[in-house]
């Protein structure tokens, strides 16, 4: 049972969805309107997961533990700096959910990059001026989990333009 | 999470006043040890997956939005919970302690406000219904 609790304010963890610790269901070719139901069965099941952060035996393989990833909401500041960037053209749809993602990603817990610990390296992001994980290491976090980076950029600010859910 | 945090104030409000008429929507734990999944399915419950009934447990005096999921299981999300008691702070003004320094987010100042104007009509809903029954 692994305990993270969201937060409006302070950094929270989440899971992808694509871990392989989760009990997501796999399907080859299209699914069949029996797999359709048991796919949206599987998104409820994460949503609810995400919501009281509480990650059990419904979600995860007994004995396996998912990456935790560790994000900060979005402040004024970095939300202004990224939606004032995607209405004045300057970046598109995709690179704002890479830009949300570096802006307010603050660890990573389990991650096989080789290292023990991974520890993150932020630099001054061009576009918004603000301190954002490096370029290189997102594009090895993306290597590593193939869409964690939209899935989660999307996540953090969709939270950032109204808290989610119920 | 801005569900939970307009139905708080009118949940607490509710179980002041009838405590045990709201105690499956105050407590999930009790609910999901003596109802049955079909009568949870039927209020709504949002810890299930499938098809479930019209969420239930509106509370008498909100005109709010519609529910989208049972009152007990919005009002007990984490950030609704944190939003309460940031709250707490924010009437004293010292939301930014709270904050251990920092500027709330605007989800945060969102969901306050929100919880905030829901408080201050489900005491005057309540205030209503009082003198109703004092002058009866």
């Amino acid at each position: 049972l692994i305990h993270l609790n969201p937060s409006l304010q302070n950094t929270f963890g989440v899971v992808w969805s694509g871990d392989e610790a989760l009990k997501r269901p796999l399907f080859f070719g299209d699914p069949t309107e029996e797999q359709k139901r048991e796919l949206a069965e599987w998104e409820k099941r994460l949503d609810i997961a995400r919501e009281r952060g509480v990650y059990d035996g419904d979600v995860v393989h007994a004995g396996m533990s998912p990456t935790i990833f560790r994000m900060a909401p979005l402040g004024r500041t970095a939300r202004d700096a990224v939606l004032d960037a995607v209405r004045s053209g300057k970046v598109g749809f995709n690179t704002s959910l890479t830009l949300a993602f570096r802006l307010s990603i603050r660890g990573i817990d389990g991650i096989g990059l080789g290292a023990e610990s991974f520890k993150l390296a932020v630099e001054k992001e061009p576009i918004t001026g603000l301190l954002a994980m490096t370029r290189e290491q997102v594009d090895q976090v993306d290597a590593a989990a193939p869409g964690v980076v939209a899935e989660l950029g999307l996540y953090v600010l969709d939270r950032t333009a109204v808290p989610p859910g119920k | 999470v801005i569900e939970g945090a307009r139905l708080l104030p009118w949940l607490q409000e509710a179980v002041r006043r009838e405590p045990a008429a709201y105690r499956h929507f105050a407590d999930c734990n009790h609910c999901k040890e003596t109802m049955t999944v079909e009568n949870r399915r039927t209020l709504g419950c949002g810890f299930l997956t499938g098809p479930v009934g019209a969420p239930a447990g509106k509370p008498e005096g909100y005109d709010g939005p519609q529910l989208t999921v049972c009152i007990g299981y919005s009002t007990s999300l984490p950030e609704v919970i944190e939003a309460s008691r940031a709250r707490w702070w924010a009437e004293k003004g010292q939301l930014t302690v709270w904050c251990d320094g920092d500027l709330p987010t605007p989800g945060l100042r969102l969901v306050i406000e929100e919880m905030d104007g829901q408080a201050n009509a489900a005491v005057s809903h309540s205030m209503k219904e009082s003198r109703k029954q004092g002058a009866s």
